[in-house]
């Protein structure tokens, strides 16, 4: 059942005056559809734009419509908190990643669990589904590891080591390529899918703090990773060269998504803010206060719709107005 | 003769040829190999010299002893088969468990890593994957996975005796601490007990203030990284 609590539409207007005399480039209404029981630590939209995935400390998984923001059912199966979850590339599947050490794959269309994965041996942080129909499943856990599953066989495939501390997000290319990870440790890694090559590719440095989240882009050209300061980065791929530093928020940034358009990301912050980047040019298309920490954000494919995820509970939609003009740049180094 | 003798030995090749191909199809066989490391779970650090026993009933064991890195492997496993794993080193909690080896029909690694939990007086494990919800002392959904393990070795461990000790998740109200640490010990050894554990082989101890070893952090923290107060698990007695 739809749980509407506040049931007015905020504008987003509201929330733009915290940068009095910029104009945004874009704008967006907020309202919340629904909630958990306690904070909701991520959001994840499907590859279709219609349904999208939330997860909370409330141990449970959510699934909503889109763009109605209908609640569709709750799977519940695991045994702490729910940290992390990433649809399949067909969107018939959803991975799921938990502090009770295990990775769950669920039907979306039944809403049911098909099986758990075990082999962490600590908190499992972060989950990419492969998006090119492979059926392979990377994970990252606070055990310092990477690893890659076959759902075809439910079991895992390799184990990635060279963190050298936990292992807080990955993120698959969307060619199915590569997969990279953020640590701790300060840096970012990239690692070869194909089952034998157990090295890393590559590891890029620049990070003065733990990295909390790392992002390909759709056509996989761009890796955007954000740190405990507030700060993200900008990188070429497969190159690793990289392109920009943006000082983004004044907190830890827990959640970046790219739109299908490759050029604009999306940061979300305990620091209350949701904010919208053309990480070509480092200016800063959105800003929105949400009033309460946020843990997640996503946006459907052109970005006129973002979900959030805060620490109060609420799962709320961004739904975009109207464009405005003006610029806003961000605090390039 | 000549021609008798070809013949015979061309049939001769034959039988040696698809011998010979029948051997290479066994080897061939799908098999399934097992890797990891092996940590103590006190410290998180590699143990060398645990011995792992991949057994399945009826047929010899698959045996394996970590290294100097705490790395292990055993291999010959059967694919989709079951086996009891047994990890053992003087000086550790002696673990068994079942492994189902993945059904495959070729050759696969696959990575398992072991926690063996120290046992010596006064050895202090702490309890990674937290029982309890944030200032709740009722054991959370899934908190017997853990102590499901811990009740199995003490089982298994029978002269071994521990202590259960708890920690607050503020340093707000005392008090309300002591009653909180107190309860989620309780919590603890109730289901301890429940599982075949004598209750005298389990002590309690609560705290009223935040654990010194692992204090609260003053920023904000990452998701994954909120505050709930230690519990640790102390060996009293071997």
């Amino acid at each position: 059942m739809r749980n509407i609590f506040f049931a007015g539409v905020v504008s987003a207007a509201l929330f733009l005056g915290t940068i009095p005399g910029q104009a945004q480039t874009r704008a967006y209404n907020m309202e919340v559809i629904g909630e958990h029981n306690d904070e909701v630590l991520g959001v994840f939209v499907n590859d279709a734009d219609t349904q999208f995935a939330s997860c909370s400390l409330d141990e449970t998984i959510k699934l909503w419509s889109l763009p109605q923001g209908e609640e569709q059912a709750t799977l519940t199966g695991h045994a702490g908190q729910v940290n992390h979850i990433s649809f399949s590339g067909d969107d018939s599947m959803l991975a799921s990643v938990s502090s009770d050490r295990s990775v769950r794959v669920w039907d979306v269309k039944k809403a049911e669990q098909m099986y758990a994965l075990k082999g962490h041996t600590a908190e499992v942080m972060g989950v990419y589904f492969s998006q090119d129909g492979s059926g392979l499943i990377a994970t990252g856990s606070f055990d310092g590891t990477v690893k890659l599953w076959d759902t075809e066989f439910q079991s895992e495939i390799k184990t990635l080591r060279e963190h050298k501390l936990g292992v807080n997000s990955v993120a698959y290319s969307y060619d199915g390529k590569y997969i990279a990870s953020g640590s701790d440790d300060h840096t970012v890694k990239v690692w070869s899918t194909d089952f034998d090559t157990k090295e890393s590719l590559m590891t890029l440095r620049g990070h003065k703090a733990p990295v909390l989240i790392v992002q390909y882009s759709f056509d996989s050209k761009i890796l955007a990773t954000a740190d405990q300061d507030g700060v993200i980065k900008i990188w070429s791929m497969p190159s690793g060269e990289l392109l920009r530093t943006i000082n983004a928020h004044t907190e830890l940034i827990q959640d970046l998504a790219f739109a299908a358009d490759n050029t604009t990301l999306l940061s979300s912050s305990p620091d209350h803010h949701v904010k919208m980047w053309n990480c070509e040019t480092g200016d800063k298309v959105m800003d929105m206060d949400m009033g309460v920490e946020v843990w997640s954000a996503d946006l459907v494919s052109n970005g006129s719709i973002v979900v959030v995820g805060c620490a109060d509970g609420t799962v709320r939609l961004l739904t975009e107005k109207a464009a405005s003009g003006g610029n806003n740049k961000g605090d390039e180094e | 003769m000549i021609p008798r003798m070809m013949i015979v030995l061309f049939l001769l090749s034959c039988v040696f040829t698809v011998k010979s191909q029948a051997q290479d199809n066994s080897a061939l066989e799908a098999v399934v190999s097992v890797t990891g490391y092996v940590y103590d779970g006190a410290t998180r650090e590699p143990v060398n010299g645990v011995k792992v026993t991949f057994t399945k009933r009826g047929h010899n064991p698959n045996i394996a002893t970590s290294n100097k890195g705490g790395y292990y492997l055993v291999t010959s496993l059967e694919p989709g088969e079951t086996y009891v794993v047994r990890v053992e080193k003087p000086g550790f909690f002696q673990d068994e468990f079942e492994y189902s080896v993945p059904n495959t029909n070729r050759y696969q690694e696959v990575s398992r890593d072991l926690l063996v939990q120290p046992l010596r007086k006064g050895a202090t494990i702490p309890v990674y994957v937290h029982p309890f919800e944030l200032n709740k002392s009722k054991l959370k959904v899934g908190a017997s996975e853990f102590l499901d393990e811990v009740a199995h070795m003490l089982r298994l461990n029978p002269n071994v005796s521990i202590e259960i000790s708890c920690y607050p998740d503020s340093d707000e109200n005392e008090s309300a601490n002591m009653k909180m640490t107190n309860e989620r010990c309780d919590a603890i050894r109730s289901y301890l007990t429940s599982k075949g554990v004598e209750a005298k082989r389990l002590s309690i101890r609560a705290f009223g203030e935040t654990d010194p070893r692992n204090p609260k952090p003053i920023r904000k923290t990452p998701k994954g990284k909120r505050y709930i107060g230690s519990v640790y698990m102390t060996i009293t007695s071997i």
